[in-house]
């Protein structure tokens, strides 16, 4: 069996079957990373050493008879915000490379250990996550395995490459304002970030504690739903952490759309981008027979405040540095980051407080909405260096508007699943979709229907 | 403003941070000039 472009699902029931052992996915998975990874940069750290003994335990735990988990032998990788025992936790820095190796894994990581996943390794991010690019200076740009031309994104972009280039079926990355979602949507894979609180962070490093997401990345709705049910679940160790129960989305995944009430996102999301990617999301909404529109009250605002809250929670964290090394922040970051320290408490408050009436609108909105849907990101994926672009409103900077469409739901917590709408001759574009706290299994739904009508795929690029 | 916190902005970083201030000082006359009644309350998550 070749592993080459194989799925979670598919690689699990393989060993579990023993048509393959875990070491040989792990052996050809490496060898794919050492051919393919020096043209796309994914990767800061590869475990291999781990990975094999990870891979032994895997068929040593079949051999014996025991349940080897879900996960079997999958490789993954993580964002290098991740802990993973033995190596430093960069976070995308260089300040961090003085640091000592980790202790222990991050809970995420533990998570898919258990279910019997191989960690292969860790992936280039934005400095502390702080950046829509992965044009990362001290690890050098994640190039877009579907044009090297062009920016992975980020922050998460090592994680969303690595998918998108067949290196792992399975990635994790983070998502304060939008990046777990804008590199899958550049690199056109299917990513998920969860509701606030209803995966652990413990053993991540974080950027602005109140918006900060863990989620995952595959090339399939059902991989997808897979590592996030693996994931989800209360942790003591998070202080944010829900105490609400899981609600598995793998069962559901193929529960169809019939009674769901799905609507597009009006107003502000039809402005500031591409008109392609509103014709993307007009694609979805008439593959899913949808016309109704709804407005989201106050857009520009819920940005804003977003904005205000990343910064100076970043800029908090990052203080002691910032006085004493800023030479050694990356340029990408480290002026955004000294701006932070400048927020008024007056501003910050104002914005915690914007946050609380924002969330009760957009509450009594999924009262009467299942599902919104909205573009991911205002355009394909830009040039690595592309820094302005005019997107209806005349020319701006490009990067910092590259999460236009999705600070809004981070800003107040709500799950939302990318999925990636393939085009003839073109860039891939992502579509998001939108639900209620806690309701990713609806958001599954939905997905797994645009995947099922061919219309949202992830192939191997 | 950077004493009081005890951080000294370099002059070669000084266009490129005040220009990332102008924008957040921009978003923060957005906000304020947003009606909020006094019973609406910061939304941090906070667990004692």
């Amino acid at each position: 069996m070749t592993i080459d472009g194989r799925g979670a699902a598919e690689i699990a029931a393989a060993v579990r079957e023993r048509r393959v052992t875990a070491e040989e996915v792990v052996e050809a998975t490496l060898a794919t990373i050492a051919e393919r990874d020096p043209a796309l940069n994914c990767f800061t750290a590869v475990t291999a050493e781990r990975a094999q003994a990870e891979a032994r335990r895997v068929d040593a735990s079949i051999a014996a008879g025991d349940d080897p988990g879900p996960l079997a032998g999958v490789p993954f990788a993580v964002k290098n915000l991740f802990d993973v025992a033995g190596l430093t936790t960069l976070a995308g820095s260089r300040i961090n490379r003085e640091r000592p190796p980790a202790s222990r894994d991050a809970a995420a990581v533990r998570a898919l250990g258990r279910a019997g996943a191989v960690l292969v390794g860790a992936l280039n991010m934005d400095e502390y996550a702080f950046g829509f690019t992965t044009e990362n200076s001290h690890h050098g740009p994640t190039r877009n395995p579907r044009d090297r031309e062009r920016m992975a994104g980020g922050s998460s972009g090592g994680s969303a490459a690595a998918v998108a280039a067949g290196l792992v079926p399975i990635a994790l990355g983070t998502d304060t304002n939008g990046s777990i979602r804008v590199p899958a949507s550049f690199c056109g894979v299917f990513a998920l970030k969860p509701t606030y609180g209803r995966v652990s962070r413990a053993g991540v490093a974080l950027f602005a504690a109140s918006f900060d997401h863990v989620g995952p990345f595959a090339r399939s709705t059902h991989d997808l739903a897979l590592a996030f049910d693996t994931l989800q679940g209360h942790d003591a160790n998070d202080p944010i952490s829900s105490t609400e129960p899981p609600a598995a989305c793998l069962p559901h995944l193929d529960a169809g759309i019939d009674g769901l009430r799905l609507a597009i996102a009006a107003g502000d999301f039809r402005e500031s981008g591409e008109p392609e990617v509103f014709a993307a999301v007009d694609r979805v909404a008439a593959a899913l027979g949808v016309d109704r529109r709804v407005v989201l009250p106050e857009t520009p605002r819920a940005r804003a405040a977003a904005m205000l809250i990343t910064s100076s929670e970043g800029a908090n964290l990052h203080l002691d540095d910032l006085r004493t090394r800023a030479a050694e922040f990356d340029p990408m970051t480290r002026d955004m980051f000294l701006a932070g320290a400048f927020v008024p408490a007056a501003a910050y408050v104002q914005a915690q407080r914007f946050r609380a009436w924002y969330r009760d609108r957009l509450r009594a909105i999924f009262r009467e909405v299942d599902v919104l849907i909205t573009p991911t990101t205002p355009c394909a994926a830009p040039l690595v260096g592309e820094a302005r672009r005019d997107l209806g409103g005349g020319e701006m900077w490009l990067r910092p508007h590259l999460g236009v469409y999705t600070r809004p739901f981070s800003f107040v917590g709500l799950p939302a699943l990318t999925v990636p709408v393939h085009r003839p001759g073109a860039l891939p574009l992502g579509v998001q979709l939108v639900a209620a706290p806690f309701a990713e299994a609806t958001l599954f739904r939905v997905a797994r229907r645009l995947e099922a009508d061919g219309l949202a795929f992830a192939p191997v690029a | 403003m950077g004493a009081l916190i005890g951080l000294t902005v370099d002059p070669a970083y000084r266009d490129g941070v005040a220009g990332y201030v102008g924008e957040l000082l921009e978003a923060a006359e957005l906000l304020a000039g947003f009606p909020l009644d006094e019973t609406v309350e910061p939304a941090p998550v906070f667990r004692p």
